[in-house]
């Protein structure tokens, strides 16, 4: 077929005039300008009458219009000419697509310069901390002279002086007298003192300076800093602060997370999948889930604070204090729950079972969700094959489709467990809080790493900003290492099933 | 099941009742926080320190809680009246939304109807990773990040204000947007596309005027589902914007929202049991029923377009 025998079905559509559209959105973008300047300058008029600065307000409408010209100028054509829309659209799509990677860079440069200032500033940080620690004996033999001189010498003059007026009332010129003899006495008493109190203050002073040398560090290098933060525990001191129990914490959380919220997920999943497809309890469930994966995390903390802190932990707390009393008093008395909580370590009420519950909680639409699509994607003819073995349904699920979904399963848990160890709002109603030094155990106070780095990014001061930003890295980097393993038996399940 | 032994059988019924019972704790947990909510805000409405109040005070409190427009909890003397941290909150999921909706949908349909396999390859990852990234180191960029590079542009910016923080939640929720819009987007039947191609449309074209607008349900339920989670968005804005609660409407300005507020009042220390630590459990249920009531509206729509289809 030649253009001469069809010419309609090979015809190209006439190019748009672009240059011309061009000038016409020029021309267009040139009044729209006119008039924001016009605009702006009145207003700026009228706003500061009192004033009445015409030039002043030309000059603001001016740049107004300047600024309004491109994007005026852009839209219009953008509207004008249907080419340069499909290729504009190309561009801001990819630039908006790739905002968030550009985001992503930036968000990385800010971290990678948090910790570089945390290396810098650390050093400089402990050692005039250290220069503190070292002259504690010196500043301490000073503090208690001066004290000893400039607080308890007028002390003892003004009592005697006291003692003196009453005594010689009525007798002026022998007060006088009498009050110098005296001040004269004390000073020299205490001059004769001073030695026996300068050696109690050194002895004194060589304790202290013991005590408080311990606190000193010496080695500033890097992989030193490094280690500290990662084994101590927060403090006071910005410098001395790590992240360990935070750390472990946040270990707990996972671990707790995975035992409860596992189980019952893939359970929850199972029954809506292999029992209940398309009933009436199933579509409740269902919806139940899809709203549950919406609720905002600071609202299952209350619902923990409230259930697990108020009404279970509490009570147990101050039973096991009522319970330790009475062994003391009257061991008889003391019935079977008490021995019970006697048994159990000390439970505080905001503990790390209760924290892990609420996180779990927070975590099984997560779970079902992802172990829902793993047991969809076990083919039917699978378990046909196994009911027509004469397998029973639990059977068919057990040892077919569990199997088969394992890799989807456990690829949604490490993501959920990955979000649970991302959250701190849930856990804000467990004072999960700053200060918490000891490690915790499974019915201790706790707190995790997002919350400690909540608490650091809170406080004035930039040696907490650089810690918070090396716990940032820390937990990113736990993250990023949970996200990858997800990946990899992501990947390793594609390659391996192919149905 | 007629072959298999009774005691089997009985296995059977005993795992499916097992079964039963851990979907149903999902409902549980939703009930739960329910009542949770409810109990705790009817505390807050009807005792003052744990006295029973008289109903005129009772029906006083409760009709400024929602009308009043003043929250003075923690002063003497204090009023209870949700409107500044409503309005706190709907302010930054304001900003998020502005920030988010429009970068997420152009993201969604550069993803669906434009991109090479390759950029996909690029672009996904990095969606999710920026989805993975917890909401406390977002809110530590917006405290030392975002607030900085703004304060270059815009005279007069508090160190905490609601800018940093809705750009940094709007950052936050743009994955979501993007990633469930795009999957509204796929879904529409390629069908459609070559109709529209076929009638001189170019890519464009077809993906504003065809693909987008038969997609609505799907893209109007993402961008629910997104203003919602910014609604909820905690660490981030309790660390940007401050807790001054007061109706404020510059965004240069730091506010409280209904979930700073919540922190603060969690971490402070206000004894439990007080009239203002219980006014905690009503803003918990305000906020809970808000978001609760998009998600509903969020998922029918969504039902309605994998039913259309599928």
């Amino acid at each position: 077929m030649t253009s001469r025998d069809a010419p309609y079905l090979l015809r190209q559509p006439a190019p748009e005039p672009v240059g011309r559209l061009a000038l016409r959105s020029l021309a267009w973008s040139l009044v729209v300008s006119t008039c924001v300047a016009g605009g702006v300058a009145l207003i700026s008029l009228l706003t500061s009458l009192d004033q009445f600065d015409v030039l002043w307000s030309l000059l603001v409408g001016a740049r107004a219009g300047l600024l309004a010209l491109a994007p005026a100028f852009l839209g219009r054509l953008f509207f004008l000419s249907r080419s340069v829309a499909d290729r504009g659209f190309a561009w801001i799509g990819l630039l908006a697509t790739f905002f968030g990677l550009g985001i992503l860079l930036v968000f990385f440069a800010q971290l990678g310069f948090e910790a570089i200032a945390w290396f810098r500033v650390s050093p400089e940080l402990i050692e005039e901390h250290n220069r503190m620690l070292r002259e504690t004996g010196k500043n301490y033999i000073e503090q208690e002279k001066a004290a000893f001189f400039q607080q308890e010498l007028p002390r003892a003059i003004a009592d005697e002086e006291r003692k003196l007026k009453k005594r010689f009332a009525d007798d002026p010129a022998i007060l006088a007298r009498k009050l110098e003899e005296a001040r004269q006495e004390i000073r020299q008493e205490f001059e004769e003192a001073l030695p026996e109190r300068m050696e109690t203050w050194a002895k004194n002073a060589q304790e202290k300076q013991i005590e408080k040398e311990k606190g000193i560090r010496t080695d500033t290098s890097p992989g030193a800093l490094l280690e500290n933060f990662l084994t101590q525990g927060p403090g006071d001191v910005g410098q001395d602060a790590g992240i360990f129990p935070a750390l472990l914490g946040s270990l707990w959380m996972a671990i707790i997370t995975i035992c409860l919220a596992v189980p019952i997920g893939v359970g929850a999943a199972v029954y809506l999948e292999e029992y209940k497809q398309g009933g009436w309890l199933g579509h409740i469930i269902q919806v139940n889930i899809n709203n549950l994966a919406g609720v905002p995390s600071v609202v299952y903390g209350i619902l923990g604070g409230f259930v697990f802190v108020e009404m279970i932990f509490k009570p147990m707390e101050q039973n096991q204090a009522a319970a330790l009393a009475e062994l003391a008093l009257n061991p008889a008395a003391l019935t079977f729950w008490d021995r019970v909580l006697l048994w159990l370590p000390t439970i505080s009420a905001r503990n790390v079972l209760g924290g892990g519950m609420t996180l779990a909680l927070l975590t099984l639409p997560v779970i079902i969700v992802s172990a829902q699509e793993a047991i969809r994607a076990v083919p039917p003819s699978i378990r046909q094959g196994a009911y027509a073995l004469g397998a029973t349904r639990w059977q068919v699920i057990w040892h077919q489709v569990l199997p088969l979904a394992r890799p989807g399963i456990m690829t949604g848990t490490i993501l959920a467990v990955a979000r649970a160890i991302g959250e701190a709002a849930p856990l804000i109603l467990f004072g999960a809080l700053l200060l918490v030094q000891q490690n915790p155990s499974l019915f201790s106070q706790f707190t995790v790493m997002p919350m400690q780095i909540f608490g650091w990014a809170d406080r004035p001061g930039k040696i907490w900003h650089h810690n918070a930003g090396m716990a940032s890295i820390l937990l990113l980097i736990v993250l990023l290492g949970l996200n990858a393993v997800a990946i990899v038996l992501r990947n390793r399940a594609q390659r391996k099933m192919r149905w | 099941m007629r072959g298999t032994r009774p005691l089997q059988r009985v296995w059977e019924k005993l795992i499916e009742f097992a079964l039963l019972c851990c979907g149903l704790l999902s409902v549980v947990v939703t009930l739960s926080i329910a009542v949770v909510l409810i109990v705790g805000s009817a505390q807050f409405f009807t005792l003052q320190d744990g006295e029973p109040m008289a109903l005129g005070d009772i029906l006083e409190r409760v009709r400024y809680f929602f009308t009043g427009s003043e929250w003075t909890a923690g002063f003497a003397n204090p009023t209870y009246g949700i409107l500044p941290l409503l309005v706190g909150s709907l302010m930054i999921s304001g900003i998020a939304a502005l920030v988010a909706l429009p970068i997420g949908l152009a993201t969604a349909i550069y993803l669906s109807e434009y991109a090479q396999p390759r950029v996909r390859g690029i672009a996904k990852p990095t969606l999710e990773l920026l989805a993975g990234i917890p909401t406390v180191i977002y809110g530590f960029f917006a405290l030392t990040t975002v607030t900085p590079f703004l304060e270059y542009f815009i005279p007069g910016l508090n160190s905490s204000n609601q800018l940093s923080g809705g750009i940094i939640v709007g950052i936050m929720i743009i994955p979501m947007v993007a990633s469930l819009s795009e999957d509204a987007l796929r879904a529409v039947p390629r069908s459609l596309r070559d109709g529209a191609i076929a009638l001189g449309a170019n890519k464009f074209e077809t993906s504003v005027k065809v693909v987008v607008p038969a997609a609505l349900s799907g893209v109007t339920a993402s961008f629910l589902l997104a203003i919602s989670r910014a609604l909820g968005e905690t660490m981030a804005v309790s660390l940007a914007c401050g807790n001054k609660v007061e109706l404020i409407f510059d965004p240069r300005d730091g506010v409280a929202t209904m979930t700073s507020f919540i922190v603060r009042m969690a971490t402070g220390d206000q004894p439990h049991g007080t009239t203002d630590f219980n006014s905690l459990f009503a803003v918990g249920a305000v906020l809970f029923f808000m978001t609760l009531g998009m998600n509903i509206v969020a998922q029918r729509f969504m039902r309605r377009y994998r039913q259309v289809y599928q």
